[in-house]
């Protein structure tokens, strides 16, 4: 389509310079045409006066022989006595003996313009309808000539090829006077009678010849001239074409802009408004008219219309928040809503400033509508699904918490409850004993003690459960812990334990944690608690601790050379109550790595075992730190 | 197990009849149980100090030596118990001693702030239990001064 209208556009404006150059053509032609006949005419004349001049001449030579009534010469073979001639007095002699003949006018005349037709360029003749001598008789045309003086007519002129060769003849008609009749008279004529005519043939070719320059001076020039003005047109036709093109071209960059802008605004949902404060004339984009859903046909651009398209609840925001912005000369930006027609609401946002006059007079004021209702719509939903999502967090918490309770309420349940009845059966055992020593033998003695024996125990693995309960439960808390030093408190710790035995407990460096001290200590006091239990059957036994910082993590470990286990087990070493020894090889209820594990879970590491049955084994445990700690 | 004598050394208040003979047998052995009476349940003791209900007619003035107060009691808890008597100007200054199975620490926290007198828990083993019970009896009994009755 664009490229139609361009070919058209070239093709209007080709039309016109060639209409413009036949034009110029035409003129140039014609102007040519015109000097051509001018200077043909110029020619004419030229040798119209030539061939008259001519012909004056001679009559004038007549008219002078005619005056004389003749002139004497002597006759020659040249010149011989006239035989046309019958006066007296043809011929004479003089005095002393001379004979002259009479050479009438027209005598004279033929033989001057016989003998020296070249001198003058012209060919003369005198002729008649009724001539005395043969030889004056006319021609064709000069008898035509004659025949038309007659008529009355006073001259003729006639272009004529003569020999192939263009010449200008011409004839004046000769008039009979009183000095023709001497000779004449027996004619017939009578004064004023046309006796006849003398002609001038004039060559014309040298006037051809300069009039041939002259037109090809003129063919040359207009045809110089033709071109310039043909070549002037061209340009004015090159410099038109191209600055339609330039103008075509903006307009096409315009249209483009325009377009563009308007796409932008359609995809982005954002239109754009100008309002002229000073006319209080006010235009949207299209894409105001279809954010308020207008037809921009029925309703034109007006603060009206824009009012009557806000939320009734918003008017008063919107109204406010443009004048203010006006009177302190601030941008503003707000958010409002619309209600379209059908009852929906749609939110926007909208953005304007106001510019001012070099009086500080508001002038015009320029803004846009952006539509933010799938945003507001996206928010909510966020709103909503968050609301949700709290409530659920408060349902799984007091779920939670309920558990939490519950767990709390078997536990102390466990702790009070379950006690009572051990110690009934325990004391009551034991007033038995007392009470009935005679009636009893020593297996009956025997047989309550085991009764007594696993009251205690159960009391142990009460004792046990429950301290690990509250190691998941209890807080913690958190501080810089010198692991070196708890160690070593440790290790005092159970040096009364050791007394007696060849056991040499090692101490390394240890690298300090955050974490909770008593729970460490407790971790502390179970591995090496264990490390010396199951060292308790050899002679000389080897207890190491160290540590080190690895990999963002601190990783303590107790070596000793006990017991050892093996490793397929190593699993089931942390579980409540998991013992891979008998009660009589070695005591304890299996609860000490289960809280040693759940007390590094707390603290966000890891726990775990190697070992060989009889070689010994080696408990490790892994803390994070943080990381300015480890470098 | 009231006595004739209107002085009352001991109220023993616990629901649980063979924990309750233990203590009582073991007092006995001590010859610290002479004057002990022991009630069943929360209610009932606070009947007894406040001199109300089957207690009316006895001398609310008198007060026991010591309470032994076990926390799990049927009616009103031994908190409530202890709540009642350190809430009350004429049961205040009655020294009161948790005896009870727990060694929970909230237990024990919550009967400070409520201003017990002692704590102790009842171990499971009948001889460790006698010994804390024996201990307990001597030393309130025997070794405390309590403060002078309003007589």
């Amino acid at each position: 389509m664009k490229t139609d209208l361009h070919n058209s556009l070239a093709a209007h404006w080709r039309k016109r310079y060639v209409l413009l150059a036949v034009v110029w053509s035409v003129l140039v032609i014609g102007s040519l045409a015109w000097n051509v006949h001018n200077e043909k005419q110029s020619t004419l004349r030229t040798a119209t006066a030539a061939a008259r001049a001519n012909i004056s001449k001679d009559v004038s030579f007549r008219k002078w022989a005619a005056s004389h009534g003749g002139v004497y010469v002597a006759p020659t073979e040249h010149t011989p006595p006239n035989p046309y001639l019958n006066v007296p007095d043809r011929d004479v002699v003089t005095t002393s003996g001379k004979a002259l003949t009479l050479m009438n006018p027209a005598y004279m005349l033929r033989q001057m313009q016989a003998d020296f037709p070249s001198d003058f360029g012209t060919i003369s003749h005198i002729t008649s309808l009724k001539p005395l001598n043969p030889k004056n008789i006319a021609d064709a045309w000069q008898f035509k000539a004659l025949l038309s003086f007659e008529q009355g007519a006073k001259e003729l002129l006639e272009i004529q090829q003569i020999d192939g060769q263009p010449y200008l003849r011409m004839m004046l008609p000769f008039i009979v006077d009183s000095s023709c009749l001497k000779c004449h008279a027996h004619q017939g004529y009578k004064l004023g009678d046309v006796r006849g005519g003398i002609s001038s043939d004039i060559s014309l070719d040298s006037f051809l010849a300069h009039e041939r320059e002259h037109v090809s001076g003129m063919a040359l020039s207009h045809g110089a001239i033709w071109l310039v003005g043909l070549a002037g047109l061209g340009i004015s036709h090159r410099r038109d074409r191209r600055h339609a093109d330039e103008r075509e071209r903006a307009a096409n960059r315009l249209r483009r802009n325009e377009h563009s802008l308007s796409e932008a605004q359609r995809i982005a949902h954002l239109g754009s408004w100008d309002f002229d404060i000073e006319k209080n004339t006010l235009a949207w984009s299209d894409e105001i008219y279809r954010i308020f859903e207008i037809d921009p046909e029925k309703f034109g651009a007006s603060y009206e219309v824009f009012l009557d398209a806000i939320h009734p609840g918003d008017r008063m925001l919107v109204d406010k928040a443009y004048n203010e912005s006006v009177k302190n000369r601030a941008p503003y930006d707000i958010e409002h809503r619309l209600l379209m027609r059908d009852g929906r609401v749609k939110y926007v946002n909208e953005i304007g400033e106001t510019y001012y006059g070099e009086d500080g007079k508001p002038l015009r004021s320029f803004g846009i509508v952006h539509d933010i209702t799938w945003r507001k719509e996206a928010e909510e939903k966020i709103r909503r699904l968050n609301t949700e999502l709290e409530q659920r967090v408060v349902a799984r918490t007091v779920e939670l918490v309920d558990a939490n309770k519950e767990l709390e309420a078997f536990s102390y349940s466990v702790s009070h409850d379950l006690r009572t009845p051990l110690r009934a059966i325990d004391g009551f055992s034991r007033m038995l004993l007392e009470d009935y020593e005679e009636k009893l033998d020593d297996e009956g003695k025997r047989l309550l003690n085991v009764v007594r024996d696993n009251t205690g125990r159960m009391a142990q693995l009460i004792e046990d459960i429950l301290h690990f309960s509250r190691v998941g439960r209890t807080g913690m808390s958190f501080s810089e812990i010198d692991m070196e030093g708890l160690a070593r408190a440790v290790v005092d710790e159970f040096k009364p334990l050791a007394a007696g035995r060849k056991l040499k407990i090692g101490l390394g460096k240890l690298p300090g944690v955050q974490g909770d001290r008593a729970m460490l200590h407790q971790v502390f006091e179970n591995l090496l608690g264990n490390a010396i239990k199951f060292t308790g059957h050899k002679e000389d036994a080897h207890i190491e601790i160290g540590g080190k910082i690895e990999g963002g993590k601190a990783v303590y470990y107790i070596k000793d050379d006990g017991a050892g286990f093996d490793m397929q087990y190593a699993e089931k070493l942390f579980g409540v109550f998991q013992r891979l020894h008998s009660i009589e090889e070695f005591e304890g209820t299996g609860i000490g790595l289960a809280i040693s594990k759940r007390i590094i879970a707390r603290h966000g590491g890891t726990i775990w075992a190697e070992g060989e049955v009889g070689k010994g084994a080696t408990f490790y445990f892994s803390i994070p730190v943080s990381s300015e700690k480890e470098a | 197990m009231s006595n004739d004598n209107d002085v009352v050394e001991i109220l023993l208040v616990e629901d649980n009849a063979t924990d309750a003979e233990l203590t009582i047998r073991t007092l006995k052995q001590n010859n610290l149980a002479n004057n002990l009476v022991w009630v069943k349940d929360g209610a009932e003791a606070l009947d007894f100090l406040f001199a109300r209900g089957e207690y009316a007619s006895r001398d609310d003035c008198a007060p026991p030596r010591v309470v032994l107060l076990d926390l799990r009691l049927p009616k009103v808890d031994g908190m409530e118990v202890l709540r009642a008597i350190k809430g009350d100007d004429r049961t205040r200054t009655i020294p009161v001693v948790v005896l009870t199975s727990s060694r929970e620490d909230r237990d024990i926290a919550e009967s400070y702030q409520l201003g017990v007198n002692s704590f102790a828990s009842k171990p499971v083993k009948f001889e460790a239990f006698a010994k804390t019970v024996a201990e307990l009896g001597m030393y309130w009994l025997l070794v405390n001064h309590p403060p002078a009755t309003g007589k």
